[in-house]
């Protein structure tokens, strides 16, 4: 499940920033296409607005420009008239000035002749202007339109308003010298009856004071304009293709360009059609405005082209000016427009979308490749986890079993084994069993270890555990708490006597030999056993109980199997108030010192006494040296003990017996373990200047029971103990297992018989000849022999005839305290001065 | 009005089809005189019952406004299928995409077979073709020229400016002619390039610079041009010229001795003559005897759906027989040299083989560029111009003036049209 979520997981870091990253940018792309669709549809319907209503503004304008143009004509019309009739005056005048000039000698006659025959021909006004000369009296010298008026008088004339004509010309020329002039005269040609307006100029020639004019009917001018204006029109264009047309009120077509047309049949001259003129009219009273029309293009009327034009009215002169454009062309060169920016757009948007087809595959790839890496990344530190915690979780196995487990023996360890003891009690109070608790500690191990060597000893704490193994049936285990001592938990039993067979099962399995590495060993067990619910109902207490009773029983011998009860508290507790209380004696001098006198055989002098510890406690009452003794080696407190009890012994024999050939010698016991101090000489030597006493007076009793370990450590000292001048005695000779290897190797001073052969030799043949045989060899090395416990009179006389050298024992002297002794040895002095010398003391 | 009816008929001779029936095609063409189209037509009709799948429907344009008209319905995108187009006009079109090369719809053996003026070419493709010719000349009186003792002039040896002018002054010493020479100088139309054009090329000036097509000044207003000019301002001036007669009829009339016109009206002056009538050679004013080339083709337009009914018509009226047919019309003849040899009139033996001859041997093109229109415009008003009085000098860089601005707009027209 965890796989399939990682393979989930990975391809989800693989593949959702692609997907992710693809969305969006397919969703940007999409929507930034969309926009750009929109815009491009919205810019060309804009365009084409635009362009329509530019195009419209445009012919409105042009038309608006000509409207003005044409106005300005209009009403410029008079003045413009009088400055070109001025013109024309003043040309008239220089040619007469320049007539008058050249012929300076001639008769004003002949002069004026030459003026008149000079101006007469000269037309103009497209050959509807002449010049007229008066005089000054307003008679007619010269009038190149009307011969008829030459010589005669028109001073009264006067136009149909009143106004004098030739009188007022007069009036100017003679007021101003030249001007404008204004009247009313008939047309050549025209209505006798109808009079027309005319503008003239009049300038005075002074030389003959004569008035040379002009003038123009000023509808003349006006049709001449209008006919000028109407050519413009036909000739102006503006833009591609932009051309005016004029037509008159009632729809005559009076200017077009050469490259326009209203239709296939109307030329200069002929009608529009009326319908459009309607249309026409109906904008151009509104002040000018827009108009639709569709001409034909072919005879057939099939084929129409729809022309919008502007149209405005010339006022006063009822003329229509109008341009225009094809609506069809021009949606065709918008259509144009709009196809090419519709192309442009779809270049646009295709390579928008090339754009974003690639950015896609770039951002796509891009995101695969980065999340490919982070997912390899990540199978990489996946995998680097996995293996970490794999290891951290073989590691944490390993450190589990080693919790719970022995390195040595893989058997369960003490941790594991209260666990399964915790966990089988539960199931035997459920089940209404007993549960036993085995301690199991191989006697003698270290034995093993000393003289085969640890890997020796670790070898057969391996095959121990096999066979232990081998014990344990189903909920049944073993376990190694350490060193050589192992626990059996055995559940589901009946009673007690199941316990016991078990227990019978762990000695026999230990029963025969075992083989490492070629070597044959043997070796034993002694067994604590604890009962649930019997002894106690949690597994610590049945560890403790087991463990109590089993040293209890090693204490009292070894390779026995002991069942926890409630006595052994007891003495548990006892030994437990003994040890406190016996570092506050030995804090306190709560000791006694009763020596027992050593005498000699051979005239039962005493020659010695041996120093004996004896502790009468206030409330325990007297305690037996072997039980404090015991415990103050056990609790480290002997070294203290036993040199307090040898400057005891050493004060009370020097102050009873000075140093000196017969002083009274001391023999104090010394523990194995003081042994193992190597100050202890120095100690002693100390004690021994301190009170003064020879320290070869002083013989230091030493058992069998020294490590044999330290065996060479313990040399060291006691030779060097010897050196200082200390004996040294073998106390309970022949109990232990180097009784013989002890005298030749330690610089011993004497033996001494251990009180169970003295017991038993009288009767005991084998004791008997042990005894002598001791004796023997103590002669033999030169030791004094002494025996102990020697509590009767054949005892002595035995040993006296087998020639033991001192006796100590009841039989001769009890132990006693400084003053008994002081006055037992008032009591024992000999009366003939016996040697008191101890055989073999230096 | 008459021709208005005869589309009539022709419509209703051809019924808008129904489903299943001969697919429509327009055509237009330009309305000329009821014989020509009585003729066209007719070739029409036949090329429709010669097939079934289209139906050639023919439309009319006055001649006047046939190229506003056309220009209009095309910058309006209405034009038909099929058009007739004057010559000059077909570089413009082609510049500006109305109509479609032949070179690959029209069999090549065909282009090659027709004479140069039977082809609108522009950028070396052909974009129009015509079966049929048309040719200026000078029309006189053979007995005028008896008469004052002139020498009758050939294609090899033409009057020369001098024998023309002297010829001009005879006639106009009988006292008989106000105006002896007419050059229908009130036609302000193509006539003013088509015909006067070839004139002001044999006085030694041409309207554009024909290596590139491009450069007008020093071409149109050259010093030979001005001359030109003058000499026209000579003409109205010594009123050897009508500056603005009143119809084309004054040679007919007898009022004109010497005609310059198109082979177009030769019917009318047959008539009127008979054999007295002279069909001459323009004059050569100093530089050879040159006519303006280039009449109405036929040309596809792009707009057209169905092009190869197009191609099929025009192959149709290629044809030697429908060639024949409407060139039976008096004036007209076959651009292809074969069906001209089998022309009675324009044989080698022909009656009328001078006017196949001036076509073929001295007709010349005008400008071959999409700015023909403006030149030609520009032209017509600078002649115009002048024939009332103003300096040739003036009328022509005016008229230069206005053409160099079109180029400049149109960037020399070598982009295409937008």
């Amino acid at each position: 499940m965890t796989d399939l979520d990682n393979r989930k997981l990975l391809n989800l870091i693989r593949y959702a920033p692609v997907a992710v990253v693809f969305v969006f940018a397919l969703a940007v792309n999409i929507i930034a296409i969309q926009d750009k669709r929109a815009q491009a549809a919205l810019s060309i319907e804009n365009l084409r607005e635009e362009l329509i209503f530019q195009q419209k503004e445009m012919i409105r304008s042009e038309v608006s420009q000509a409207y003005k143009q044409v106005i300005l004509k209009k009403y410029q019309l008079e003045s413009d008239l009088k400055e070109r009739a001025k013109q024309r005056v003043y040309e008239a005048y220089g040619i007469a000035n320049y007539v008058y000039a050249r012929n300076i000698g001639k008769s004003r006659a002949e002069i004026e002749k030459l003026i008149r025959e000079s101006l007469r021909p000269i037309r103009f006004f497209d050959g509807r202007g002449y010049y007229f000369i008066l005089d000054m009296n307003g008679n007619t010298i010269m009038n190149a339109g009307n011969p008829e008026m030459e010589g005669k008088i028109n001073w009264e004339s006067r136009d149909e308003k009143g106004n004098y004509i030739f009188n007022g010309m007069l009036d100017i020329a003679e007021e101003h010298r030249e001007g404008a002039f204004h009247w009313l005269f008939k047309k050549p040609g025209g209505p006798a009856e109808k009079k027309f307006d005319k503008v003239g100029y009049v300038k005075r020639f002074e030389p003959f004071d004569l008035l040379i004019g002009t003038g123009e009917y000023l509808s003349d001018f006006e049709e001449s304009v209008k006919e000028d204006l109407l050519d413009w029109f036909s000739e102006y264009e503006y833009g591609e293709g932009g051309y005016f047309f004029v037509l008159d009120k009632n729809g005559i077509l009076l200017a077009h360009h050469r490259h326009d047309f209203l239709g296939l049949n109307i030329n200069t001259g002929t009608p529009l059609q009326e319908n459009y003129f309607n249309n026409i009219m109906q904008q151009v009273r509104n002040g000018g405005g827009y108009v639709d029309y569709s001409k034909p293009l072919t005879l057939s009327g099939t084929v129409k082209l729809k022309q919008i034009n502007y149209v405005k009215k010339i006022k006063g002169w009822d003329w229509i000016i109008g341009t225009g454009f094809s609506a069809q062309s021009f949606e065709r060169r918008l259509k144009i427009k709009e196809e090419a920016l519709i192309r442009a757009n779809q270049q646009s948007l295709t390579n928008l979308i090339y754009l974003t087809i690639a950015s896609m595959l770039l951002l796509t790839g891009s995101s695969l490749y980065v999340g490919n890496l982070i997912a390899r990344r990540f199978e990489v530190f996946q995998k680097k986890i996995r293996e970490d915690f794999d290891e951290l979780d073989e590691t944490k196995n390993k450190m589990e079993y080693m919790a719970l487990h022995d390195d040595l023996t893989n058997l369960p360890n003490r941790v594991h084994m209260l666990k399964n003891i915790q966990k089988h009690i539960e199931l035997s109070q459920t089940d209404n069993k007993i549960l036993a608790v085995m301690f199991v500690d191989l006697d003698n191990f270290k034995n093993i270890n000393d003289i085969y060597g640890h890997q020796v000893g670790d070898q057969l704490l391996g095959v121990v555990s096999r066979k232990f193994e081998l014990l344990t049936g189903c909920s049944e285990s073993v376990s190694r708490f350490g060193g050589d001592e192992f626990m059996f938990c055995y559940p589901n039993l009946n009673d007690t006597e199941d316990a016991k067979d078990k227990a019978s099962l762990i000695h026999e399995t230990l029963s025969g030999p075992i083989d490492i590495d070629g070597r044959t060993l043997t070796i034993g067990c002694s067994i604590g056993v604890s009962i649930y619910p019997d002894n106690s109902t949690d597994a610590e207490g049945l560890i403790n109980q087991a463990y109590t009773v089993l040293y209890k029983s090693k204490s009292q011998r070894k390779g026995q199997s002991l069942f926890y009860s409630s006595s052994i508290t007891e003495q548990i507790k006892r030994r437990a108030v003994i040890e406190h209380e016996l570092a506050l004696a030995t804090k306190d001098n709560g000791f006694t010192v009763f020596y027992q006198p050593q005498s000699s055989f051979h005239n039962k002098n005493i020659l010695s006494v041996e120093a004996l510890a004896r502790w009468n406690h206030p409330a325990l009452g007297i305690i037996s040296p072997t039980e404090f003794i015991a415990i103050a080696e056990e609790a480290g407190l002997i070294n203290e003990l036993g040199i307090l009890i040898f400057r005891r012994a050493c004060e009370d024999i020097y102050e009873l017996s000075p140093n000196g050939k017969d002083a009274l010698k001391l023999s104090v016991n010394i523990s194995p373990v003081q042994l193992m101090d190597p100050e202890l000489g120095h100690s002693l030597l100390e004690i021994c200047a301190e009170i003064g006493i020879d320290p070869k007076r002083i013989t230091l009793e030493v058992t069998e029971n020294i490590c044999i370990q330290d065996l060479d450590a313990v040399r060291l000292l006691l030779t060097q103990l010897r050196e200082q001048g200390f004996g040294l005695s073998l106390d309970d000779f022949g109990t232990g297992y180097s009784s013989l290897n002890y005298i030749t190797s330690l610089p011993l001073t004497e033996l001494k018989i251990d009180r169970c052969f003295i017991n038993r030799f009288i009767g005991n043949h084998q004791s008997d000849m042990l005894v002598r045989m001791i004796i023997g060899t103590g002669r033999l090395c030169g030791l004094v022999v002494v025996a102990e416990g020697v509590e009767t009179s054949s005892q002595f006389k035995k040993l006296l005839n087998y020639e033991c050298d001192i006796c100590q024992g009841y039989y001769l002297d009890k132990p006693l305290n400084i003053g008994q002794l002081s006055k037992r040895i008032v009591k024992s002095k000999p009366v003939n001065n016996t040697d008191t010398t101890l055989p073999g003391s230096q | 009005m008459k021709h208005l009816t005869i589309i009539l008929i022709l419509l209703g001779c051809y019924p808008f089809s129904s489903f299943g029936d001969p697919k429509i095609v327009k055509l237009w063409r330009h309305d000329a005189r009821e014989i020509e189209i009585t003729a066209s037509f007719a070739s029409i009709k036949r090329f429709n019952e010669s097939q079934s799948q289209w139906k050639i429907v023919p439309d009319l344009i006055p001649e006047a406004s046939y190229t506003l008209s056309t220009t209009a319905a095309a910058q309006a995108g209405l034009l038909p299928c099929v058009i007739e187009i004057d010559q000059p006009l077909v570089p413009s079109f082609a510049w500006k995409g109305y109509i479609r090369p032949l070179d690959e719809l029209i069999d090549e053996e065909m282009l090659q077979s027709v004479n140069t003026t039977a082809k609108g070419i522009y950028n070396g493709k052909v974009y129009s073709i015509g079966p049929l010719d048309v040719s200026l000349a000078l029309f006189t009186r053979k007995s005028l020229i008896n008469q004052i003792k002139a020498r009758y002039p050939t294609l090899e040896h033409p009057w020369s400016r001098d024998e023309f002018m002297a010829i001009l002054k005879a006639v106009k010493a009988t006292g008989e002619y106000k105006y002896p020479f007419d050059i229908r100088a009130h036609d302000t139309t193509e006539w003013i390039p088509y015909a006067w054009a070839p004139m002001m090329l044999s006085w030694g000036a041409d309207l554009i610079d024909r290596s590139n097509n491009i450069t007008v000044d020093g071409f149109m207003n050259s010093d030979n041009a001005i001359k030109f000019g003058e000499w026209i301002q000579y003409l109205v001036q010594e009123q050897y010229i009508d500056p603005t007669p009143p119809n084309d009829e004054g040679f007919i009339r007898g009022t004109i001795a010497v005609q310059y016109g198109g082979s177009w009206a030769l019917s009318s002056y047959y008539n009127a003559f008979k054999e007295d009538l002279a069909v001459l050679p323009v004059p050569d004013f100093g530089n050879g005897s040159f006519v303006g080339g280039g009449t109405w083709h036929w040309a596809i337009t792009e707009s057209c759906q169905h092009p190869e009914a197009a191609v099929e018509l025009i192959t149709f009226l290629m044809t030697a027989e429908e060639t024949l047919a409407s060139s039976s019309v008096m004036g007209i003849f076959p651009t292809n040299s074969h069906t001209a040899d089998l022309s009675e009139d324009y044989g080698v033996q022909g009656k009328w083989r001078i006017l196949y001859e001036l076509s073929t041997r001295t007709a010349r093109f005008r400008p071959a560029t999409p700015a023909y229109s403006v030149i030609s415009s520009s032209y017509i008003k600078a002649m115009s111009d002048i024939v009332n009085g103003m300096p040739p000098a003036i009328a022509l860089d005016l008229a230069v003036e206005n053409i160099n601005a079109a180029f400049d707009r149109h960037q020399n027209y070598i982009t295409p049209y937008r």
